[in-house]
């Protein structure tokens, strides 16, 4: 009995792994284009960036998931469970990322822009080689921070049918009327994934450090 | 003036303090080594040297603020041993007699300044509140500024701030002040105001040990002045003196050094 | 774009009932998690070691596992061993829980950001331990916490939305009942999504207002 519950957990983390990762992606990269207009000098670009931080905020990602596996992917458009699931998640994480880039942008020593400036380094040298290098160093420990809280999340996606951890958990204990045990080992499988992604992110932090020291 | 120039004037006083075999280190870094002092009634002791040369640490020391490593503090009749587990009443005993004064004045920024000295009173010393407002407005009026009562904190210059430190300490009767620095952080001028209110405190007969930068207060307001240089007493004798007359090689250096800025 | 609008005034009883819900659950979750979220940010620094294991455990579970698990291990997990829990309880339960190993560390951060010295004065002036919590470092503390208290508030309003899985009765969950019945999930869902972001936006507003204010008072 025991083993069955711990085939199918492991069978779910495959799954679990894929949709963060997936998300993150998608919100990792959406994130930047939405920051740039947030810090952009049009106002109309400014309030849309920050109306769609607000709105993706605002909104429980669960319902959000819905929307688009129920609402959107039921009508016209026919959308997996995964893909519901990681659209969903990635918008969120866009949001979030939007802010953690903010965050870092002004976190970055005045001095660095006026010294690149000066230097009359071209536009898009400033950017690539004197902040961006710094922005990655700033934003790492934010953004690891909210990978291991993806982790987590993407645990909604087990209610649209995706068969990740907490889907399987949830299989096994309606089987197996051993609720306790498989929870609690769904439980301990998501903390010990999010162990390695914490470990990396301090690695990398550690030698992204040693090459630049803000 | 010349009273607190005359050493004699110390000569029948009692012992109110008094440190024993006082060492500390970090690991293998040895902070402070055996130092010895005692200080009498009414006396005003500056402590002075080169950064790290232990004085702060010394003086925190005394009130246990940083734990020794080694030797005893006997303030009157409390002895505590820093070899012993601590007793934690006699720790409090301890400290009631000792007020201290910080170089970043440590006021609580979030109560105004009158509750800032009355809390402490009514908390520790169990004084109503009454009591304990009337105190404090007699401490701001000692210090000069019984208008900023009911101001807060941060609306307060650097020296005002510390000049409501020192009341602060001094509602709670101790024996003792020990003063860390307690210019360091102000400009000159600021640091005056401080100065002078330590200098009268000094002279209503205050025992007091001041860690400090200050020259000047050191040679002509304390009666004693040490001299401290890699963790141990450098030199110890009447301020004039030491001040004018350093002895060793490195009291010589540094006060030389001081001298010349 | 009318049958839109009728359906959406018709269906607004059904939503308001599961909003109470969801407010109601969110205010007793908060109630009881931010309290023990003191207590264990307290009891993690503490010198006992039970009182720390047991904190450390309880923060680390209660934030390591997805808020999901501990509902459904709160509703399906515990009936086998003999505890049976509503859908309310079972969802006060875990996210209480996991309200309270999230806030200990936003306590815990606003109690370090006090100014060791003023401690250290608190100490020289032989302020108990307790004197020294109560007057010196909770009002600052808890003042330089409160906006991402507020911030956690908002995240766990939206939060309640996962115990449509053990069946509570809440917003998302009538929306899903009323979509599957009239299959205008699209209509339903979105206008359940507003009256998230109607609560949660201004919500969210007021935070940075909190922390702008915050920043303007620093010392």
């Amino acid at each position: 009995m025991k083993a069955e519950i711990f085939t199918s957990i492991l069978l779910g983390i495959p799954w679990t792994i894929a949709l963060t990762l997936v998300s993150f992606g998608i919100g990792a990269i959406l994130g930047i284009p939405i920051c740039a207009m947030r810090l952009s000098k049009f106002s109309a670009l400014r309030f849309i960036a920050h109306l769609y931080g607000l709105v993706f905020r605002s909104i429980p990602p669960l319902l959000l998931v819905f929307i688009i596996y129920f609402g959107i992917g039921a009508g016209f458009l026919k959308i997996g469970p995964f893909q519901a699931s990681v659209i969903g998640l990635g918008l969120v994480t866009a949001a979030n990322m939007s802010e953690i880039y903010r965050g870092g942008v002004s976190a970055i020593h005045n001095g660095q822009w006026e010294a690149a400036r000066a230097l009359a380094l071209p536009g898009y040298s400033r950017y690539l080689d004197v902040i961006y290098p710094q922005l990655l160093r700033v934003c790492l420990p934010s953004s690891a921070g909210y990978v291991i809280g993806l982790l987590k999340d993407s645990a909604i996606a087990s209610t649209v049918g995706v068969a990740d951890i907490a889907f399987n958990a949830n299989q096994m204990a309606r089987t197996t009327y051993q609720g306790l045990e498989v929870f609690a080992f769904a439980g301990v499988a998501y903390m010990v994934i999010s162990i390695p992604i914490a470990i990396l992110a301090r690695i990398a932090d550690r030698k992204m450090k040693s090459r630049i020291a803000i | 003036m010349s009273a607190i120039a005359d050493v004699d004037r110390l000569k029948d006083r009692k012992v109110v303090l008094e440190l024993s075999g006082i060492g500390k280190s970090f690991g293998d870094h040895v902070v402070l080594q055996d130092v010895n002092l005692s200080l009498k009634t009414g006396e005003v002791l500056a402590l002075i040297g080169p950064s790290g040369s232990g004085k702060s640490t010394l003086l925190r020391c005394i009130n246990f603020l940083g734990q020794p490593s080694q030797g005893t503090v006997r303030v009157g009749d409390v002895i505590v041993n820093a070899e012993e587990q601590i007793n934690h009443s006699k720790l409090t005993d301890l400290r009631r007699a000792l007020g201290m004064v910080f170089q970043s004045f440590n006021l609580f920024p979030h109560m105004t300044v009158l509750r800032n000295i009355s809390l402490p009173q009514e908390r520790v010393l169990g004084r109503s509140r009454e009591e304990a407002d009337r105190r404090s407005q007699e401490l701001l009026r000692r210090v000069g500024l019984e208008n900023k009562a009911h101001q807060y904190p941060v609306r307060c210059s650097g020296g005002q701030q510390q000049r409501i430190a020192i009341a602060r300490a001094l509602a709670l009767d101790p024996q003792i002040m020990l003063f860390d620095e307690p210019t360091s952080a102000l400009d000159p001028e600021l640091g005056m105001e401080v100065l002078a209110v330590m200098q009268e405190l000094a002279e209503g007969g205050m025992t007091m040990i001041v860690v400090t930068h200050e020259m000047h207060f050191a040679e002509t307001v304390s009666d004693r002045v040490i001299i401290m240089a890699d963790g141990k007493i450098l030199e110890q004798g009447p301020s004039s003196e030491v001040m004018r007359n350093p002895k060793t090689e490195r009291a010589q250096k540094f006060l030389k050094a001081v001298k010349d800025r | 774009m009318k049958e839109l609008l009728d359906f959406w005034i018709e269906s607004t009883p059904n939503l308001l009932d599961g909003l109470i819900v969801s407010l109601q659950v969110t205010a007793v979750i908060l109630a009881i998690g931010i309290p023990f979220g003191l207590l264990l940010a307290l009891g993690v620094e503490s010198k006992n070691k039970f009182t720390k294991w047991f904190s450390l455990f309880a923060v680390e579970v209660g934030r390591g596992a997805p808020a999901l698990v501990l509902l459904q291990f709160a509703y399906f997990g515990l009936p086998p061993v003999g505890i049976t829990l509503s859908s309310f309880s079972a969802t006060v339960l875990a996210l209480a829980w996991n309200t309270a190993a999230y806030t200990s560390e936003i306590i815990r951060a606003g109690i370090d950001a006090v100014p060791h010295g003023e401690k250290e004065a608190a100490a020289s002036m032989c302020f108990s331990k307790i004197d020294t919590l109560r007057f010196v470092v909770l009002p600052q503390g808890l003042r330089v916490a409160a906006p991402a208290l507020l911030g956690f508030a908002v995240l766990m309003l939206q939060a309640t939305s996962l115990s449509f899985t053990v069946a509570l009765p809440e917003l998302t969950s009538q929306a899903h009942i009323i979509g599957s019945s009239t299959f205008k999930y699209m209509a339903i869902l979105s206008y359940a999504g507003i009256m998230y972001a109607s609560i949660c936006i201004p919500a969210t507003i007021l935070v940075s207002v909190l922390e702008k204010q915050l920043g303007k008072h620093t010392i």
